[in-house]
């Protein structure tokens, strides 16, 4: 797919279609990707009750943004069908200091999604991510970017291997700064019979100021001894080692500080393929995190 | 013209002494060797000269042109001319290798270097140190070799042209060809208003670059000084001449010299 985006959905109480090339189809709150395309949502404000499920048994490029105008809860499904490509990028773009409540089941069959998050708005969140890896051959890559600048958040983040031959991958990155909170919690889960799987996990957070508070936790639980598995969690300040060698090439310290943190959230940048949307967020990245 | 004088210099790590004393005057147009047993202070001296924070000086003075270099920030003291090489240079993940040499090329020029010279001079110096084609995109040092990164190290001293520039174990986890390109280039940044001190172990090297002036620091202090001739002997003798001057010869473990490149990460497990 060449990045452009053929179809654009906006949900403000109500679903609306704004631009369709018809690969996608709309039953209730199903939507339903059935041929190879791209599709953007945005979200503004969600009725109760009307919670979305996307059921995709094709490849798929998709962007989600929050748009939010006021608290908001979201309790989305993804049913990634066999063979399925998927590609998503998930954005906070809202603005004031709404409570988001997050919960997104995503049930990966002998499918392959790459995911990533980006969360550098001024909202208070509790989100629960859980990716399900249901057949054999299910493999979910995650990747979470998120700053709490003077707002408070918390991530659950889960890898459920629910069979045999599946993996799972996570990244997950903070900052925190102005007095911010952040809990990061990196589950991987292996049931028993689950032979074979991989779940790897990174948690990281960098703290900037004394009044942040910061947690990162991972969990692995695996019920099979023929597993792979790793994780690992860090929570500190930004690398004094990593500024020197900046600045001993003659950046200041405030642009050494800057480059490091931006670096943080870059590789989020990698799951985007529209050229408009990346760049973007390079300019939305040096605003929000050096600014 | 840089001239670095280092009167007295005494540094500890972690509230450990370090260096107890060094002396050490660097005029433009000369190449220093510093050489010396693993552990005995090389890197903490040319660390301090640049400024990280872990060296802290408790006495004696470093002076640029005149200058109190102890109170210049890092950053000014690297837009006043100096240049470190690092002996374990850092990885920058999420940051490219462009993007950075760019800020860094920029920190120090009134006017943004336009975009066409900057490719034109990096494409340039990628040639010549025979480094990757796509290091440009890559992430600063991430998953670089331990080869790519010195010579990453290289080329940004190429790109930034100090008065002074320290290489600390520029040789080292470099295989033999890779060595001859590095010291080319070194010798090619040679001139008249710019100096060098080099940090190495080898004798292979000090005869590719070959030093005016040769220093050995022991436990601190620098217990022998003289010109190239230094090198021969300690290539043929070693160290143990040093415990008949009475000084005690410091082993450091933990680090040793990785010659070749395919293992250069056998130092980091
Ligand atoms: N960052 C550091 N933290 C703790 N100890 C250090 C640090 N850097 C150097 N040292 C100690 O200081 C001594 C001198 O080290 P260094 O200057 O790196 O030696 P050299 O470069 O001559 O091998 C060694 O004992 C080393 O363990
Ligand atoms: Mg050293």
């Amino acid at each position: 797919m060449d990045g452009a985006i053929n179809n654009v959905i906006v949900i403000d109480n109500e679903i609306s279609i704004i631009e369709t090339d018809n690969k996608i189809k709309i039953v209730n709150n199903n939507i339903i990707v059935s041929q190879p395309t791209s599709l953007k949502v945005v979200y503004k404000s969600i009725p109760d009750c009307k919670n979305l499920v996307f059921t995709v048994v094709s490849d798929l490029d998709l962007y989600e943004f929050y748009e939010f105008e006021g608290d908001s809860n979201i309790e989305n499904e993804y049913q990634i069908e066999p063979q399925a490509n998927v590609n998503r990028y998930v954005e906070n773009r809202t603005s004031e200091k709404f409570a988001l409540n997050i919960e997104e089941t995503v049930n990966v069959k002998d499918a392959l999604i790459r995911s990533a998050y980006l969360d550098l708005g001024a909202t208070n969140c509790e989100n629960k991510i859980s990716y399900n890896l249901l057949t054999p051959g299910g493999e979910a890559h995650v990747h979470l970017g998120v700053l709490s600048s003077n707002s408070k958040k918390k991530y659950d983040i889960a890898l459920n291997h629910l069979n045999h031959h599946t993996y799972g991958n996570m990244d997950n990155y903070g900052i925190v700064k102005n007095a911010g909170s952040l809990i990061i919690n990196g589950i991987g889960k292996i049931a028993k019979g689950c032979s074979k799987s991989n779940t790897h996990q990174i948690n990281k957070i960098i703290v900037f100021d004394k009044k942040c508070q910061a947690q990162a936790n991972p969990y692995l639980l695996v019920d099979e001894y023929d597993v792979n598995a790793s994780h690992g969690a860090s929570v500190g300040k930004i690398d004094d080692q990593q500024l020197f060698y900046l600045q001993s090439r003659g950046l200041t310290s405030q642009q050494a500080m800057s480059l490091v943190t931006i670096g943080y959230f870059m590789p989020v940048i990698n799951y985007i393929k529209n050229e408009k949307i990346k760049e973007d967020v390079g300019e939305l990245l040096n605003e929000k995190v050096v600014g | 013209m840089a001239v670095l004088k280092i009167k007295n210099l005494h540094v500890e790590v972690e509230g450990k002494k370090i260096l107890k004393g060094v002396n050490l005057e660097i005029n433009p147009n000369e190449v220093h060797a510093i050489m010396g047993p693993n552990g005995n202070g090389k890197s903490t001296l040319l660390s301090t000269i640049m400024g990280n924070p872990k060296y802290i000086v408790t006495e004696g003075s470093i002076e640029l042109d005149g200058k109190d270099l102890i109170q210049m920030s890092v950053d000014e003291r690297s837009k006043a001319g100096l240049f470190l090489a690092m002996q374990y240079p850092q990885e920058i993940p999420g940051v490219t290798t462009s993007d950075f040499l760019r800020a860094a090329m920029n920190a120090r020029r009134e006017k943004p270097i336009s975009l066409f010279k900057f490719i034109k001079e990096l494409d340039g110096a990628i040639t010549e140190l025979k480094m990757d084609e796509n290091l440009a995109h890559r992430y600063l040092n991430a998953g670089f070799s331990g080869g790519e990164k010195k010579r990453n190290e290289i080329l940004q001293m190429k790109l930034l042209q100090p008065q002074i520039a320290m290489l600390d174990e520029i040789d080292s986890g470099l295989d033999v060809d890779a060595l001859r390109i590095v010291a080319q280039a070194i010798n090619e940044m040679r001139d008249e208003n710019r100096s060098m001190m080099l940090v190495s172990h080898y004798e292979r090297m000090f005869k590719l670059v070959e030093p005016t002036h040769v220093h050995v620091i022991v436990n601190g202090v620098i217990v022998l000084e003289g010109g190239p001739e230094i090198v021969d002997k300690i290539d043929t003798e070693g160290y143990d001449w040093v415990k008949e001057l009475g000084i005690e010869l410091l082993q450091d473990e933990e680090r040793k010299p990785i010659l070749l490149e395919n293992c250069a990460h056998a130092g980091k497990f």
